[in-house]
């Protein structure tokens, strides 16, 4: 369930673009004749293991030099069989069009598409532990119960933020780290002294 | 100056015992791009036009551009310090700069940090940098005099309190010398001054504060600068700030004075900020709403009714010409809005008349309100005799005969052209500029060679100052021309002359 944080940050004009529009059409496509879940799954796993372990064929699938022809016979060889039938004629579909390059764009759009389908919250939570199995879902049950959808938890270990944990929905980060806590103290302490010292200042002065 | 550092110490132990703990909620986005003062952020999908975000360096940006997938930020400070990856932090506030009595007399940079090595600037005072302008309601007319102390502007386009007068010429006219001379003049009169210097070298901007300083006005003058080597958003942002400054005077019920020296730059910095954020150019270039950005700021500028204190913001922007081109994009614009404008030409700057100024193109469009009586009596009908002759000045030149009706009328114009030439840093009190310009429009120059009209002007107020100081106090006071003042002057003028050649 790692999503890929750093895929995020990079700026594709294109695949942000073109994301959100294939995507929703793979959706319809899958909604009509079989699993979502399960296609999404398969999805999840292509990208996440099959491309992140073998760069080499997402870069040789992205290249725009390869004809789709090529491409359409690798993607055969590879997945018929073992992927859902729908899943690999859309990704023919894509390579067609010339958009194999957009293809993280799509799954991201289109997982974050399903998740608002059925009404899902994603969670990025960073600890400076790894958490163990019952807080975990103890810590699910919370979220649960406030955002009052189902949640879907990342987790990340981060030592740098010394203890505690950062809950991160969306754009919104719940941080109750101890480095933040210590930060949050540096500022408050700072400004009173800066006051306090101001106030003496003026003392000074007249 | 000591400090006690165990008196620190307590205050910081003081903080940490009170300390509650909190959980620290914010909105945060990731920096996709960034470069040329701005960046790219995805996410900060709360975030409001104009609000202030953080990036982990601590430098502040302003959300400028709120895309479907992202959001152009524009950075106030250095933008080499923040990375692809970054985590920007939505602030959820307005940017604003320090305000009050500890801004005057200091060099600040546009965010209101100290640029003069004086320390920290000592307030709590703050005011938002983006402010919408007061209603109708809430103004009244403008009728108090700003006095330039420049006898050519405060005789012929006279400037009030609350006016936007426009100074616009060439490079090398005097533009920014009309605008020192102005605040110069503000000496012991109350009113605080401003000069906002955009996209400039800053060795001249060395240079103005170091006049500023020999001529005594440092006193009550705050300089903000956001000289030609800082980025595109502090120029843009500069003159916005030094109008929050300036309006804490105003609504306190004070008297401001602001100079933007130059807008033509600002509208550069703000051109450049468009275009990288991908708006589509216009005119020149210009993005569609380069107009709003000059017309938002100066209407900031303001005489606020007596129910609120009858404060004024006077603002005094300028405008560099390429070539005497007036019907370029940014100055047409920049006329359009302002009250009256004076026109600094560089072939009368050449031929030795300085202020430098186009008395046919000047105006003022609050004119004889922003006078006191007596100046309005004594200069009534200057413009048009001095916009006449020039006309003349150019039929003479062919060489015809003249009547010698028309030969006096050349000769008055001579003598005038000459009597409203003044030195810079040498501003004039109103009363002594009665006395002058008495003695040129009533003929009482006639007999003067023209190269010795200036030296007669200085005698006589030399003359007035030792002999009848009262005189100058009392037209100061009444500030009309009644007959009795009228036959002082009269007087002192034909006692003086007795004694010149």
């Amino acid at each position: 369930m790692s999503e890929n944080q750093k895929s995020d940050s990079a700026f594709d004009d294109e695949s942000m673009h073109v994301g959100p529009i294939y995507a929703k059409a793979l959706l319809a496509a899958v909604g009509s004749s079989g699993n979502v879940d399960a296609v999404m799954e398969q999805f999840h796993s292509l990208i996440h293991d099959v491309f992140d372990k073998q760069p080499i064929l997402e870069m040789a699938l992205a290249n725009p030099k390869l004809p789709s022809e090529e491409k359409i016979r690798v993607l055969d060889k590879a997945f018929k069989g073992k992927m859902d039938a729908t899943l690999l004629t859309f990704l023919k579909v894509v390579s067609r069009r010339g958009r194999l390059n957009a293809i993280r764009g799509i799954y991201r759009a289109a997982a974050s598409l399903r998740d608002e389908a059925v009404g899902r919250v994603r969670v990025l939570v960073t600890t400076s532990q790894p958490l163990d199995v019952a807080a975990l879902s103890s810590l699910k049950e919370k979220l649960q119960n406030l955002f009052k959808k189902e949640v879907a938890i990342t987790t990340k270990v981060d030592a740098t933020i010394l203890g505690g944990l950062i809950v991160r929905v969306g754009d919104m980060v719940f941080d109750g780290s101890v480095d933040g806590q210590l930060n949050l103290l540096k500022k408050a302490t700072l400004a009173r002294a800066e006051i306090a010292i101001r106030e003496k200042l003026s003392s000074l002065a007249s | 100056m000591k400090f006690n550092s165990d008196e620190i110490a307590s205050v910081i132990q003081a903080e940490i015992q009170q300390y509650g703990s909190t959980i620290d909620v914010r909105e945060v986005g990731t920096v996709l791009e960034v470069g040329d003062g701005i960046a790219r952020v995805y996410g900060l999908s709360n975030v409001m036009s104009g609000e202030m975000v953080e990036f982990p360096s601590g430098v502040t940006g302003l959300a400028f551009n709120l895309e479907e997938k992202s959001v152009g930020v524009i950075i106030l400070g250095d933008y080499l310090s923040i990375k692809e990856g970054d985590e920007v932090r939505a602030l959820g506030k307005l940017l604003s700069v320090p305000a009050g009595d500890a801004v005057i007399g200091r060099v600040l940079d546009p965010l209101g940090n100290p640029l003069d090595g004086k320390g920290p600037v000592n307030t709590t005072i703050t005011r938002p940098v983006e402010l919408i302008a007061t209603g109708v309601a809430e103004r009244q007319p403008v009728k108090e005099p700003m006095q330039t102390g420049i006898k050519a502007i405060d005789a012929m386009t006279p400037i009030g309190r609350g006016q936007r007068e426009l100074i616009i010429g060439d490079r090398k006219t005097g533009k920014t010398a009309v605008a020192i001379d102005a605040i110069v003049n503000q000496k012991g009169k109350g009113v605080k001054c401003f000069y906002v210097a955009i996209g400039q070298k800053d060795s001249s901007v060395a240079l103005v504060i170091d006049a500023l300083e020999k001529n005594g006005a440092m006193e009550f003058t705050t300089v903000i600068v956001a000289g030609a080597s800082s980025p595109a958003p502090l120029q843009y942002v500069a003159p916005y700030a030094g109008t929050a400054m300036a309006e804490h005077f105003m609504f306190n019920g004070g008297h401001a004075l602001i100079v933007y020296d130059d807008l033509s730059k600002q509208a550069v910095a703000y051109r450049q900020l468009s275009l990288l954020m991908r708006r589509p150019p216009g005119r020149e270039a210009f993005p569609g709403d380069v107009f709003y950005c000059h017309s938002r700021l100066l209407e900031r500028s303001a005489k606020l009714s007596d129910a609120l204190g009858g404060g004024s913001i006077t603002s005094l922007p300028i405008i560099e010409t390429l070539e005497g081109e007036v019907s370029a994009y940014i100055p047409t614009n920049v006329i359009s809005i302002t009250d009256g404008q004076i026109y600094l030409q560089p072939d009368l700057f050449f031929a030795g008349i300085r202020p430098a100024m186009n008395v046919g193109i000047s105006v003022s469009r609050v004119g004889g309100n922003a006078q006191i009586k007596a100046m309005k009596k004594v200069a009534g009908g200057l413009r048009l005799d001095l916009a006449s002759f020039r006309a003349l000045e150019a039929f003479a030149q062919l060489g015809t005969d003249l009547d010698p009706q028309t030969q006096s009328k050349l000769d008055r114009g001579y003598r005038m052209v000459e009597l409203l030439k003044q030195s810079q840093y040498q501003p004039m009190d109103v009363a002594e500029q009665i006395i002058s310009i008495y003695a040129g429009t009533r003929g009482h120059l006639d007999d003067i060679a023209v190269d010795r009209v200036r030296e007669f002007e200085i005698g006589l107020l030399n003359f007035v100052r030792d002999r009848k100081p009262d005189l100058l106090v009392k037209i100061r006071e009444v500030a009309d021309l009644t007959a009795d003042i009228e036959e002082a002057i009269k007087s002192v003028i034909s006692t003086f002359k007795a004694s010149f050649r």
